[in-house]
Protein backbone atom coordinates (compact mmCIF):
# COMPACT_ATOMS: atom_id res chain seq x y z
CA UNK A 1 0.00 0.00 0.00
CA UNK A 2 1.87 2.98 -1.48
CA UNK A 3 0.74 6.52 -0.07
CA UNK A 4 1.81 10.09 -1.69
CA UNK A 5 0.43 13.20 -1.18
CA UNK A 6 0.25 15.96 -3.89
CA UNK A 7 -1.95 19.28 -3.69
CA UNK A 8 -3.66 18.25 -0.72
CA UNK A 9 -4.59 14.78 -2.38
CA UNK A 10 -3.91 12.02 -0.81
CA UNK A 11 -3.43 8.67 -3.44
CA UNK A 12 -3.04 5.57 -1.73
CA UNK A 13 -1.88 2.54 -4.26
CA UNK A 14 -3.32 -0.92 -3.26
CA UNK A 15 -0.34 -3.13 -4.05
CA UNK A 16 -1.61 -6.33 -2.48
CA UNK A 17 -5.48 -7.81 -3.44
CA UNK A 18 -8.42 -6.08 -1.48
CA UNK A 19 -9.35 -9.36 -0.03
CA UNK A 20 -10.37 -10.59 3.27
CA UNK A 21 -6.37 -11.95 4.55
CA UNK A 22 -5.12 -8.42 3.51
CA UNK A 23 -7.93 -5.73 4.61
CA UNK A 24 -7.35 -5.44 8.53
CA UNK A 25 -3.56 -4.62 7.80
CA UNK A 26 -5.16 -1.61 5.03
CA UNK A 27 -7.52 -0.20 7.54
CA UNK A 28 -5.01 -0.09 10.35
CA UNK A 29 -2.49 1.87 7.41
CA UNK A 30 -5.17 3.43 6.32
CA UNK A 31 -6.29 5.11 9.43
CA UNK A 32 -2.87 6.35 10.40
CA UNK A 33 -2.66 7.87 7.18
CA UNK A 34 -5.75 9.85 7.97
CA UNK A 35 -4.97 10.74 11.45
CA UNK A 36 -1.51 12.48 9.92
CA UNK A 37 -2.61 13.72 6.67
CA UNK A 38 -5.13 16.76 8.24
CA UNK A 39 -4.93 19.06 5.10
CA UNK A 40 -6.42 16.46 2.86
CA UNK A 41 -8.92 17.45 0.21
CA UNK A 42 -9.08 14.31 -1.67
CA UNK A 43 -8.13 10.97 -1.05
CA UNK A 44 -7.69 8.81 -4.71
CA UNK A 45 -7.43 4.71 -4.18
CA UNK A 46 -5.32 3.43 -7.10
CA UNK A 47 -6.52 0.21 -7.97
CA UNK A 48 -3.77 -0.88 -11.23
CA UNK A 49 -1.97 -2.90 -9.75
CA UNK A 50 -4.62 -5.63 -7.89
CA UNK A 51 -6.52 -8.47 -9.99
CA UNK A 52 -9.36 -9.81 -6.59
CA UNK A 53 -11.64 -7.77 -4.38
CA UNK A 54 -14.38 -9.93 -2.36
CA UNK A 55 -17.12 -8.08 -0.19
CA UNK A 56 -14.64 -7.39 2.56
CA UNK A 57 -12.82 -5.64 0.03
CA UNK A 58 -15.72 -3.43 -1.15
CA UNK A 59 -16.79 -2.93 2.69
CA UNK A 60 -13.60 -1.85 3.35
CA UNK A 61 -13.70 1.04 0.14
CA UNK A 62 -17.45 1.60 1.37
CA UNK A 63 -15.92 2.76 4.90
CA UNK A 64 -13.31 4.67 3.67
CA UNK A 65 -15.62 6.57 1.65
CA UNK A 66 -17.90 7.44 4.66
CA UNK A 67 -14.90 7.66 6.78
CA UNK A 68 -13.59 10.21 4.24
CA UNK A 69 -16.59 12.26 3.18
CA UNK A 70 -17.82 12.86 6.30
CA UNK A 71 -15.38 15.78 6.53
CA UNK A 72 -16.28 17.04 3.04
CA UNK A 73 -13.48 15.80 1.53
CA UNK A 74 -13.28 14.19 -1.93
CA UNK A 75 -13.09 10.25 -2.78
CA UNK A 76 -13.16 8.65 -6.18
CA UNK A 77 -11.17 5.24 -7.08
CA UNK A 78 -8.79 5.17 -10.22
CA UNK A 79 -7.10 2.29 -12.03
CA UNK A 80 -9.70 -0.35 -12.15
CA UNK A 81 -9.93 -2.99 -14.59
CA UNK A 82 -12.98 -3.66 -16.70
CA UNK A 83 -14.30 -6.30 -14.53
CA UNK A 84 -13.76 -4.99 -11.23
CA UNK A 85 -15.54 -1.50 -12.72
CA UNK A 86 -18.61 -3.42 -13.62
CA UNK A 87 -18.96 -4.88 -9.94
CA UNK A 88 -18.89 -1.45 -8.88
CA UNK A 89 -21.62 -0.44 -10.91
CA UNK A 90 -23.25 -3.79 -10.31
CA UNK A 91 -23.41 -2.85 -7.24
CA UNK A 92 -24.22 0.67 -7.35
CA UNK A 93 -21.20 2.08 -5.77
CA UNK A 94 -20.95 4.73 -8.92
CA UNK A 95 -23.97 6.52 -7.41
CA UNK A 96 -21.29 7.68 -4.57
CA UNK A 97 -18.24 8.18 -5.86
CA UNK A 98 -16.50 8.27 -9.00
CA UNK A 99 -14.74 5.12 -10.89
CA UNK A 100 -12.36 5.76 -13.54
CA UNK A 101 -10.45 2.88 -15.47
CA UNK B 1 -16.34 -33.04 -15.04
CA UNK B 2 -14.73 -32.83 -11.60
CA UNK B 3 -12.58 -29.68 -11.73
CA UNK B 4 -11.75 -29.47 -7.95
CA UNK B 5 -12.45 -30.97 -4.75
CA UNK B 6 -10.72 -30.77 -1.63
CA UNK B 7 -11.36 -30.16 2.10
CA UNK B 8 -9.65 -26.81 3.43
CA UNK B 9 -8.97 -25.08 6.64
CA UNK B 10 -11.02 -22.40 8.25
CA UNK B 11 -8.53 -19.39 7.34
CA UNK B 12 -9.11 -16.29 4.89
CA UNK B 13 -5.69 -17.48 3.88
CA UNK B 14 -6.39 -21.09 2.74
CA UNK B 15 -9.97 -19.51 0.86
CA UNK B 16 -7.45 -17.37 -1.42
CA UNK B 17 -5.25 -20.30 -2.05
CA UNK B 18 -7.94 -22.24 -2.80
CA UNK B 19 -10.00 -19.94 -5.25
CA UNK B 20 -6.29 -19.30 -6.82
CA UNK B 21 -6.11 -22.80 -7.78
CA UNK B 22 -9.32 -23.20 -8.83
CA UNK B 23 -8.80 -20.20 -11.33
CA UNK B 24 -5.81 -21.97 -12.46
CA UNK B 25 -7.66 -25.26 -13.36
CA UNK B 26 -10.39 -23.25 -15.10
CA UNK B 27 -7.77 -21.78 -17.01
CA UNK B 28 -7.34 -25.58 -18.38
CA UNK B 29 -10.93 -25.70 -19.77
CA UNK B 30 -11.85 -23.86 -22.99
CA UNK B 31 -15.29 -22.99 -22.30
CA UNK B 32 -14.09 -21.34 -18.71
CA UNK B 33 -11.23 -19.60 -19.84
CA UNK B 34 -13.22 -16.63 -20.37
CA UNK B 35 -11.37 -13.51 -18.25
CA UNK B 36 -14.56 -11.41 -16.94
CA UNK B 37 -15.82 -15.38 -16.02
CA UNK B 38 -13.06 -16.00 -14.08
CA UNK B 39 -13.29 -12.62 -12.31
CA UNK B 40 -16.98 -13.30 -11.30
CA UNK B 41 -16.34 -16.85 -10.41
CA UNK B 42 -13.29 -15.62 -8.21
CA UNK B 43 -15.32 -12.84 -6.26
CA UNK B 44 -18.47 -15.80 -5.88
CA UNK B 45 -16.25 -18.45 -4.66
CA UNK B 46 -14.45 -15.66 -2.02
CA UNK B 47 -17.76 -14.96 -0.83
CA UNK B 48 -19.20 -18.38 -0.08
CA UNK B 49 -16.06 -19.95 1.20
CA UNK B 50 -15.76 -16.49 3.26
CA UNK B 51 -18.85 -17.12 4.88
CA UNK B 52 -18.07 -20.67 5.85
CA UNK B 53 -14.98 -19.47 7.38
CA UNK B 54 -16.61 -16.99 9.53
CA UNK B 55 -20.43 -17.84 9.96
CA UNK B 56 -20.44 -21.41 9.38
CA UNK B 57 -17.21 -22.58 11.32
CA UNK B 58 -16.37 -19.34 13.37
CA UNK B 59 -12.66 -19.51 12.32
CA UNK B 60 -11.98 -22.97 14.37
CA UNK B 61 -8.74 -24.50 13.68
CA UNK B 62 -10.48 -28.01 14.37
CA UNK B 63 -13.24 -27.12 11.65
CA UNK B 64 -12.76 -28.16 7.82
CA UNK B 65 -14.54 -26.68 4.40
CA UNK B 66 -15.75 -28.99 1.79
CA UNK B 67 -15.62 -27.22 -1.48
CA UNK B 68 -16.52 -28.69 -4.65
CA UNK B 69 -16.17 -27.74 -8.14
CA UNK B 70 -18.18 -29.24 -11.13
CA UNK B 71 -18.61 -28.30 -14.88
CA UNK B 72 -22.19 -30.13 -16.38
CA UNK B 73 -21.73 -27.76 -20.22
CA UNK B 74 -23.12 -25.31 -19.97
CA UNK B 75 -23.21 -24.82 -16.20
CA UNK B 76 -20.72 -24.57 -13.75
CA UNK B 77 -21.42 -25.61 -10.28
CA UNK B 78 -20.20 -25.16 -6.71
CA UNK B 79 -20.73 -27.02 -3.96
CA UNK B 80 -18.93 -25.71 -0.32
CA UNK B 81 -20.23 -27.00 2.96
CA UNK B 82 -19.04 -26.26 6.51
CA UNK B 83 -19.39 -27.65 9.89
CA UNK B 84 -21.40 -25.06 11.60
CA UNK B 85 -24.86 -24.73 12.31
CA UNK B 86 -25.91 -24.08 9.07
CA UNK B 87 -27.95 -20.54 8.38
CA UNK B 88 -31.44 -19.04 6.94
CA UNK B 89 -31.10 -16.39 4.52
CA UNK B 90 -34.23 -14.11 3.90
CA UNK B 91 -33.73 -13.84 0.38
CA UNK B 92 -36.92 -11.08 -0.37
CA UNK B 93 -34.18 -8.54 1.88
CA UNK B 94 -31.27 -10.37 -0.19
CA UNK B 95 -32.98 -9.50 -3.70
CA UNK B 96 -34.58 -5.87 -2.60
CA UNK B 97 -33.01 -3.21 -3.68
CA UNK B 98 -32.26 -1.18 0.09
CA UNK B 99 -29.39 0.46 1.18
CA UNK B 100 -26.46 -0.42 -0.87
CA UNK B 101 -24.21 0.97 1.76
CA UNK B 102 -25.31 -1.39 4.32
CA UNK B 103 -23.09 -4.65 5.16
CA UNK B 104 -26.00 -6.64 6.17
CA UNK B 105 -26.66 -8.72 2.73
CA UNK B 106 -23.88 -7.13 0.92
CA UNK B 107 -22.13 -10.89 -0.15
CA UNK B 108 -25.39 -12.36 -1.22
CA UNK B 109 -26.47 -9.23 -3.00
CA UNK B 110 -23.40 -9.79 -5.42
CA UNK B 111 -23.89 -13.23 -5.89
CA UNK B 112 -27.25 -12.61 -7.18
CA UNK B 113 -26.72 -9.59 -9.01
CA UNK B 114 -24.08 -11.87 -11.12
CA UNK B 115 -26.93 -14.14 -12.06
CA UNK B 116 -25.42 -17.10 -10.19
CA UNK B 117 -28.34 -19.99 -8.76
CA UNK B 118 -27.74 -20.10 -5.14
CA UNK B 119 -29.48 -22.64 -2.91
CA UNK B 120 -28.71 -22.91 0.89
CA UNK B 121 -29.14 -26.43 2.58
CA UNK B 122 -28.41 -26.14 6.09
CA UNK B 123 -24.63 -25.96 6.50
CA UNK B 124 -24.18 -26.40 2.62
CA UNK B 125 -24.42 -23.76 -0.24
CA UNK B 126 -24.57 -24.69 -3.93
CA UNK B 127 -23.98 -22.22 -6.12
CA UNK B 128 -24.63 -22.62 -10.28
CA UNK B 129 -23.69 -20.91 -13.08
CA UNK B 130 -25.33 -20.75 -16.93
CA UNK B 131 -21.97 -20.20 -18.91
CA UNK B 132 -24.72 -18.86 -21.67
CA UNK B 133 -25.65 -15.95 -19.79
CA UNK B 134 -21.94 -14.64 -20.84
CA UNK B 135 -23.32 -13.60 -23.82
CA UNK B 136 -26.04 -11.51 -22.96
CA UNK B 137 -24.26 -9.34 -20.26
Amino acid sequence: MLKTVENNAMHIKFQQDLIAPNVKDFEGKMNRYLEEETDLDEVVIDMSAIDNIDSVGITFIISMFKNVTKDGKLFRVTGCNSDMKQLFKLMRLDDFFDIEE
Amino acid sequence: MLIFREEIASTYESVDEVVREIVNRCKNVDELNIKSFLFKMSVILREILNNAVEHGNKFDPLKRIYCEVRFHRPVIEFVVADEGEGMEIDMETTNSEDDVLSVRTRGFKIIKKMRFDVRVDGNKVIAAYDLTNIDEE
